[in-house]
């Protein structure tokens, strides 16, 4: 069993994760609005993924360009960082190579794996 | 990748930080005079940097290098850069750090994204936050839902981190030791 602080593990055995990830492939998120409509997470849930997601350095959080301080408090977003785009782009690989021998596998072992 | 691992090098007056792991604890460097007391930010960037170094990552400290004859912290921050071989900045932002002395090295760091030498990605703002005592800075929901930063920690600020920010730093939060090294391991993994 590979353990939870190696980043590809952690998303491929977290299909949430894999979801939050594809949902900032999209673009990056500034509202928790957006991902409840769209990932149907709650915010706090959503925090929880982001904030393991932050740590493995997939998802960045910062402030977009022309953001200004409004005292205390600055509106950020959270984006795709570029090692979350690779590891999308190796789990879709890792999809391909699984699909292509589902009927040796067998849909059991292979369909709760693929996609999310 | 080389780190460059700055942040402050006391904790404020009256504070008492929270007691740090054996396994960081075993890399502080020896103190060179009597005092007691916990180790100062210095020292746990220290150790960090130990700690980083035993899996291979370099973690730049400016204190752990000796001061070229008249040189200043100017010059030496770019011999750093430049000799080391430093991609990415990083500051650690613990909660409860007397920050009086970082404007400095913000100021040089803050002047390299001006001029377009670094971009806003290749600057870390590793901000402790807990969830309760120690939040030097976290995530709000603001106004229709958006996600906002919210600094915390009123007069530990510093006067140029807010321009950090603004430039497009990213604000990672971490909630203890062992998140945080996670983190600076995952940032250098490079």
């Amino acid at each position: 069993m590979l353990a939870t602080d190696n980043r590809l593990a952690y998303v491929f055995t977290h299909p949430e994760a894999r979801k939050v990830l594809q949902l900032l492939k999209r673009g990056p998120v500034s509202s928790y609005e957006q991902v409840r409509t769209a990932l149907r997470l709650h915010p706090q849930e959503f925090q929880r993924i982001v904030h393991r997601l932050e740590t493995f350095d997939l998802v960045w959080a910062r402030a977009p360009k022309g953001a200004k301080w409004e005292g205390r408090r600055i509106k950020i977003a959270f984006e795709l960082a570029p090692k979350g785009k690779t590891l999308l782009e190796t789990l879709q690989a890792m999809d391909r190579v699984m699909l292509a021998s589902r009927d040796r596998l067998g849909p059991r072992t292979v369909d709760s794996l693929v996609g999310t | 990748m080389v780190l460059f691992l700055l942040g402050p090098s006391k904790w404020a007056h009256g504070y008492s930080p929270p007691t740090i792991p054996v396994w960081l604890h075993e890399h502080l460097p020896p103190r060179t005079t009597t005092a007691g007391g916990p180790p100062t930010p210095l020292e746990i960037r220290q150790a960090l940097a130990t700690r980083l170094g035993l899996d291979g990552h370099v973690a730049v400290i400016m204190e752990s290098h000796a001061d070229q004859a008249g040189e200043s912290k100017a010059a030496k921050f770019s011999r750093l850069v430049q000799d080391e071989g430093v991609t990415r900045f990083a500051f650690y932002w613990p909660f409860g750090a007397n920050r009086a002395g970082m404007d400095v090295e913000i100021g040089f760091v803050l002047e390299r994204l001006r001029r377009k030498e670094i971009l806003g990605e290749d600057v870390r703002i590793l901000i402790e936050d807990d969830g309760s005592k120690r939040r030097a800075g976290g995530r709000e929901a603001g106004t229709g839902n958006s996600v906002t930063f919210v600094s915390f920690e009123q007069g530990r600020r510093t006067r140029y981190y807010g321009d950090l920010v603004v430039y497009g730093a990213i604000l990672p939060t971490w909630s203890d030791y062992g998140e945080l090294l996670e983190l600076l391991e995952n940032i250098a993994d490079e």
